[in-house]
């Protein structure tokens, strides 16, 4: 047990001698590994952040002595061989484009989650995220900054509200769609 | 960017909240051109990049539902499925290059080797000597004048034009039957038909020094052969 917390312990040590800031620090570097992952279009990005950590504490021991820098650019690299590799053994399936594609309005499993997941939202919430996603274009920009003035607010922190709530509300649908296959696979395997 | 992304934490949010507007304006037909391509193979090519547009597109949707707006159409961002030939390419695609050279030219010396063993057996004067012969209305070589092929180590056979003699039965096809001075006899396949004649081609390693006869057989589309009368004589030095 000793042994396994060992490598991970040197590296929140060699990210920050400050444990709080060393967890944070971590955190911010493996969201920003799966970032990296994702805007470069490998699926399965939190799996190549995690190896990409793994790879640094597992060369910290010959590293950490004459390594000068950011840590950060130490990841960087590592991130980045890891996307080469990625890109070569991609799955065949993955690199079709995706085609955006106009059907009769039949309720998607996500607009589903989507009803479900808003209903557990306050009030205005669920108003304020779905208020700022009413329009395109020109129509949108006015509306969002009359939606700023209305909440006496900045259109940059509205922006980041709205995006707050979005990204809750992100997870819960996700969660919703990964619940309700596991309870289609349940009834498959019982019917 | 991408080391901004793993140091600042304001960068990363403001990151997100950038990659959610790319998301909506694509879904909401906000983009037309380069810009939508450039969307679909780039910022859409991993799942979790799928996943939020289509978690836009159902967003954009109850927006609408609740202002009342009809929801005319649903987006549905659609993974096509991909056919063999799209599956291969991508396959091949993603291979290493020093993979994709080796793998061509492991192909090029099969497709060579293939072709060359398959090839239609010509054979050339450079390594075969040629010869030509006439039917002579006798069966025995007496009396006649009868060519001579001569046979060196680096000949690889013999290389026989028979001329047909102007009537025969019409056929289509010809068994040619080699005679040696013992008397026995084989077929020789024919390499080659010309309006006029046909060619045979024996190896050198399969004929020695000594006398030859060819007859000649028309083979009638029932089976039935019947003998062209004369033979064709040659000599081997």
């Amino acid at each position: 047990m000793n042994n396994e917390k060992e490598p991970f312990e040197a590296l929140l040590e060699w990210l920050d001698p400050d444990r709080e800031k060393a967890g944070q620090y971590y955190e911010v570097i493996r969201t920003g590994l799966i970032r990296i992952f994702v805007s470069n279009g490998l699926c399965d990005a939190e799996f190549y952040a995690d190896e990409a950590i793994d790879r640094v504490m597992k060369r910290l021991p010959e590293i950490r002595r004459d390594y000068v820098g950011d840590p950060a650019k130490y990841f960087h690299g590592v991130g980045r061989n890891l996307i080469r590799e990625g890109r070569r053994r991609r799955e065949v399936a993955t690199d079709v484009l995706p085609v955006l594609v106009w059907s009769e309005p039949e309720k998607s499993e996500t607009s589903e989650c989507l009803s479900k997941c808003l209903r557990l939202l306050p009030p205005d919430k669920q108003e304020l995220v779905l208020d700022y996603h009413l329009y395109k274009g020109r129509e949108k920009v006015n509306h969002h900054r009359e939606m700023a003035v209305e909440l006496s607010i900045s259109e940059g922190a509205l922006r980041t509200r709205v995006h707050h709530v979005r990204v809750g509300l992100e997870k819960c649908v996700l969660q919703c769609i990964k619940h309700s296959g596991k309870n289609k696979k349940h009834l498959e395997s019982h019917s | 960017m991408e080391l901004r992304l793993l140091t600042d934490p304001a960068f990363a949010e403001e990151f997100d909240t950038v990659v959610d507007e790319v998301a909506d304006e694509y879904v909401g037909n906000e983009v037309e051109g380069a810009d939508r391509k450039r969307i679909e193979e780039y910022f859409l090519q991993s799942t979790e990049r799928q996943n939020k547009a289509r978690f836009a597109s159902a967003l954009l949707e109850a927006a609408e539902e609740r202002s009342g707006k009809v929801a005319t159409k649903a987006r549905v961002v659609v993974i096509p499925k991909p056919d063999i030939i799209e599956r291969a390419t991508s396959f091949w695609r993603e291979r290493a290059f020093a993979l994709r050279v080796a793998t061509t030219v492991a192909i090029l010396i099969i497709v060579v080797g293939v072709v060359y063993l398959n090839r239609p057996h010509t054979y050339t004067s450079g390594n075969y000597a040629s010869l030509n012969l006439t039917i002579t209305a006798s069966d025995r070589a007496s009396g006649i004048e009868t060519k001579t092929v001569k046979l060196s180590p680096v000949t690889a056979g013999i290389r026989i034009e028979l001329t047909l003699p102007d009537q025969i039965p019409q056929s289509s096809n010809y068994r040619v039957e080699l005679m040696d001075e013992q008397q026995a006899s084989r077929n020789l396949p024919v390499v080659e038909r010309r309006s006029q004649s046909l060619v045979v081609a024996v190896p050198a390693n399969e004929i020695a020094h000594g006398s030859y006869i060819i007859h000649l057989y028309a083979v009638n589309p029932d089976g039935s052969e019947q003998r062209i009368r004369g033979s064709y004589f040659f000599n081997v030095d």
